[in-house]
């Protein structure tokens, strides 16, 4: 027996109404997942920067930074930062502590999806310490000098271009706040 | 006779190349192909599951669209629990944990696994489970196949055998210093990893069969 108009209709809506419900439920779950991870991260950068981190992150439109919060308490104004990093033998997520002149204060490693990835040597962060303010983050010559970027120099460009753009984005918030 | 027929369930990627495209191009460590074969094991297999529901409650016309509806709320759920488990892990997979949603597996589950029902839209349950029990076999192969091809291409192309979990490593082994050939690490490796290992299963395969007749 044909079916008539409304009856589609109806059996139209109800298909519509139980796929919204799956939709809400998907978005429950991501919600508590995401709550999840930005707990961890901003309890990282708490720790990094020994200061109470703000509730709410700073809109910024860059596809490399994941996160950047105001860092609250005494003192100079810092921001806090989570970054992703990719090479060709793996990616890794970081935490960045970065003063308002945009200079890198400190950095520390969230995850890293392979030891191989050049991010897990514990010399890799470190010469991109202090730089951003005044200091230029090293450039291709630089990298030729340093023995833990032997045979990653692209990915160590690539790190500091991305902290280069953190470094810019700050500098123009805290322009922005003064 | 129907018994016999289904005691055999050929591995879907090395004996059907069956979403073989996210193993060669991102499962690069045994992390990876771990990640990537779960996920598509668990979505093909819940849709599977969620079959005789759809087929009782969604008419014949908005089926296939219900059916890619799930399919892809399931790659959400599953990128948010990849996500939660392993940011870096997340990263490194990028599109690939999305495009679980259109995995030839899932999308085979879709086109196979309707179960048949009698005229009142009731579920044959001796035919459903023969679906799902095979469904499970495939399921298993490919999560068998994912780990074997992540973990080859991880020893070859990085010199290492990396494991690790939400806050710490599981288990680490490195093979070498340095990788031993980067080739593997690369989606080239991948194909080479997996004509190997298809070669591998298919002699494995006549062996058994010749040993059967």
């Amino acid at each position: 027996m044909a079916r008539t108009k409304k009856e589609i209709l109806v059996e139209n809506l109800l298909v519509a109404c139980a796929m919204g419900l799956l939709a809400l439920l998907v978005a429950g779950v991501i919600f508590v997942a995401k709550s999840g991870s930005i707990a961890r991260e901003r309890s990282v950068l708490s720790d990094l920067a020994g200061r109470p981190v703000a509730a709410q992150p700073v809109a910024i439109d860059d596809p490399s930074i994941r996160r950047l919060y105001r860092l609250l308490g005494q003192g100079p104004a810092l921001f806090g930062a989570v970054i992703d990093l990719d090479s060709r033998s793996g990616s890794a997520v970081v935490a960045a502590v970065v003063a308002a002149d945009g200079q890198i204060q400190s950095i520390r490693l969230i995850d890293i999806s392979s030891p191989r990835a050049p991010f897990a040597a514990a010399a890799w962060f470190a010469n991109f310490i202090g730089r951003g303010g005044d200091r230029p983050f090293p450039s291709r010559v630089d990298a030729q000098n340093i023995a833990v970027v032997s045979g990653a120099t692209e990915s160590y460009l690539e790190t500091g271009a991305a902290l280069g753009r953190l470094s810019v984005a700050v500098r123009a918030l805290a322009g922005e706040k003064s | 006779m129907n018994e016999q027929r289904y005691s055999y369930v050929p591995n879907p990627v090395l004996s059907g190349l069956l979403g073989v495209f996210p193993l060669v191009a991102a499962a690069n460590s045994l992390m990876n192909g771990f990640v990537l074969g779960i996920g598509v094991a668990l979505s093909s297999l819940t849709l599977a599951l969620l079959m005789p529901f759809l087929q009782s409650f969604v008419p014949d016309r908005l089926r296939t669209p219900t059916s890619l509806t799930l399919s892809a709320a399931l790659a959400l759920l599953i990128g948010a629990g990849v996500e939660a488990f392993s940011p870096a892990a997340a990263r490194s997979l990028g599109v690939y944990i999305p495009l679980l949603a259109v995995n030839c597996l899932s999308l085979q589950t879709l086109r196979h696994y309707h179960p048949a029902t009698d005229g009142e839209g009731r579920v044959f349950a001796g035919q459903y489970g023969t679906g799902i029990s095979s469904l499970l076999k495939e399921a298993l192969g490919y999560i068998a196949a994912a780990i074997l091809i992540g973990a080859f291409r991880e020893l070859l192309g990085s010199g290492t055998l990396n494991f690790a979990g939400p806050d710490a490593q599981l288990f680490s082994f490195s093979l070498t210093d340095e990788p031993p050939a980067r080739l593997f690490a690369a989606p080239a490796g991948g194909f080479i990893v997996l004509g190997c290992l298809a070669a591998l299963y298919r002699i494995a395969t006549l062996k058994r069969k010749r040993r059967g007749a």
